[in-house]
């Protein structure tokens, strides 16, 4: 089971063979976890929403036609519902009974130094949270997904002169969001 | 060479992401312009960062994870309904976005006197637990209905800035407009917030939709 490729996989998928999807999920879960992890910032719900990519998957699989790769359509579920998930929360936070949770960060029984590539950490991972959602996504797939332009295209349903603005401004709000650690 | 088919691969250019023959493209066009030349060293600095702090990303998912999934495949085949079974039906998610909209036509559009107060305990929790259950289909179709709502005070100035708007950051100059609103209007401005980040698109391509503010 491990030696077949994606579109053999699929096959065995559709005929409702029990072990080809478990290896179908194995094989694209750590992916798919991550690009989650890194759009949604909470590891609990970016677990749950990795869940809810592959039931989703399997309960679509019929439907996929196999024209795109197989990890290209499950990178566009799990980006629709990390977008969809952040769109809420923001709405959440608009309204006044929620109010901001202070984090701490420190870490007493880290070395200094240690301390210090952890703030800068956080200063990231929250510049990176500052992001409009669909500059995040873009963000995320070019920069920690190395992915080309045309595929990130083809995950987030849009034109390619466009993800490149989007990418374009999202590090120009890095820079802006960051420019105490530079 | 115009900058601005240079400007957008700066920053693959500066992390080190382009293929050679663009390289060189944007070399040369470097060597004769200080303004894409001061763009890269501001953005340079950013992508240094980033590649000295990696995330870490902890724990991944382990042998656990497909039989959590499989769980959940082995109860929906099981044919049992999740409790939140009337919002799964899809009338009411048909529904539910346009419910929204009419909630909050009226928060804004129903005569009231000044000091009148709309509750909003009861429109936070509705408005929040229809939106759990809203695909992003649903919700992009409230966004686009949201518009609509914004208070008449307000709507002016919106609109007029929003004509004016060339540019990302003054889009952003927008935003501040929604800082003294009403508890109930704080939703709407959450809102068109989120509106907002796909003008950013729309203004950047040079096409920025006439907003209707006013009600229909
Ligand atoms: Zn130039």
């Amino acid at each position: 089971m491990r030696d077949i490729d994606d579109r053999e996989l699929l096959a065995l998928c559709r005929d409702d063979h029990p072990e080809a999807f478990n290896e179908l999920v194995r094989r694209y879960q750590e992916r798919i976890y991550r690009v989650l992890l890194r759009l949604v910032g909470d590891r609990d719900d970016a677990l749950d929403l990795a869940q809810d990519v592959f039931f989703r998957a399997w309960k679509g699989i019929r439907d996929f036609r196999g024209d795109a790769q197989v990890f290209t359509w499950l990178y566009r579920i799990a980006m629709n519902l990390g977008l969809n998930h952040i769109r809420k929360r923001k709405l959440r936070s608009a309204l006044p009974l929620h109010t901001l949770q202070n984090e701490e960060p420190a870490h007493p029984e880290n070395p200094q130094h240690e301390i210090e590539r952890d703030e800068i950490r956080e200063l990231i991972e929250r510049a990176v949270e500052k992001l409009p959602a669909k500059q995040r996504a873009v963000f995320i797939l070019r920069y920690y997904d190395d992915m080309p332009y045309e595929q990130i295209a083809s995950i987030l349903n849009t034109s390619v002169g466009g993800l490149k603005a989007n990418y374009f401004h999202a590090v120009q709000k890095l820079r802006n969001s960051l420019h105490h650690a530079l | 060479m115009r900058c601005k088919s240079i400007r957008y691969d700066l920053a693959d250019y500066a992390s080190g992401r382009l293929g050679p023959e663009r390289r060189k493209t944007v070399e040369e066009h470097l060597a004769v312009c200080p303004a894409c030349r001061d763009i890269l060293r501001e953005i340079s600095p950013v992508f240094r960062i980033l590649h000295e702090h990696p995330p870490i990303d902890g724990p991944m998912p382990g042998a656990e994870f497909v039989v959590r999934v499989r769980e959940r495949i082995d109860t929906q085949n099981a044919g049992r309904r999740a409790p939140t079974a009337l919002l799964a039906n899809p009338l009411v998610r048909f529904v539910a976005p346009l419910a929204i909209a009419g909630i909050l036509l009226y928060v804004f559009l129903v005569p009231r006197t000044p000091d009148a107060e709309v509750s909003p305990a009861l429109d936070h929790a509705l408005i929040g637990s229809l939106f759990e259950h809203m695909d992003t289909a649903q919700i992009d179709r409230v966004h686009e209905e949201l518009p609509l709502v914004i208070p008449a005070a307000h709507a002016d100035a919106w609109e007029s800035a929003l004509a004016d708007a060339k540019t990302v950051a003054d889009i952003d100059t927008l935003l501040p407009l929604f800082n003294d609103l009403s508890p109930g209007e704080l939703i709407a401005a959450g809102s068109v917030y989120v509106n907002a980040e796909d003008l950013y698109d729309l203004v950047e391509a040079g096409d920025v939709p006439p907003l209707d503010a006013s009600p229909r």
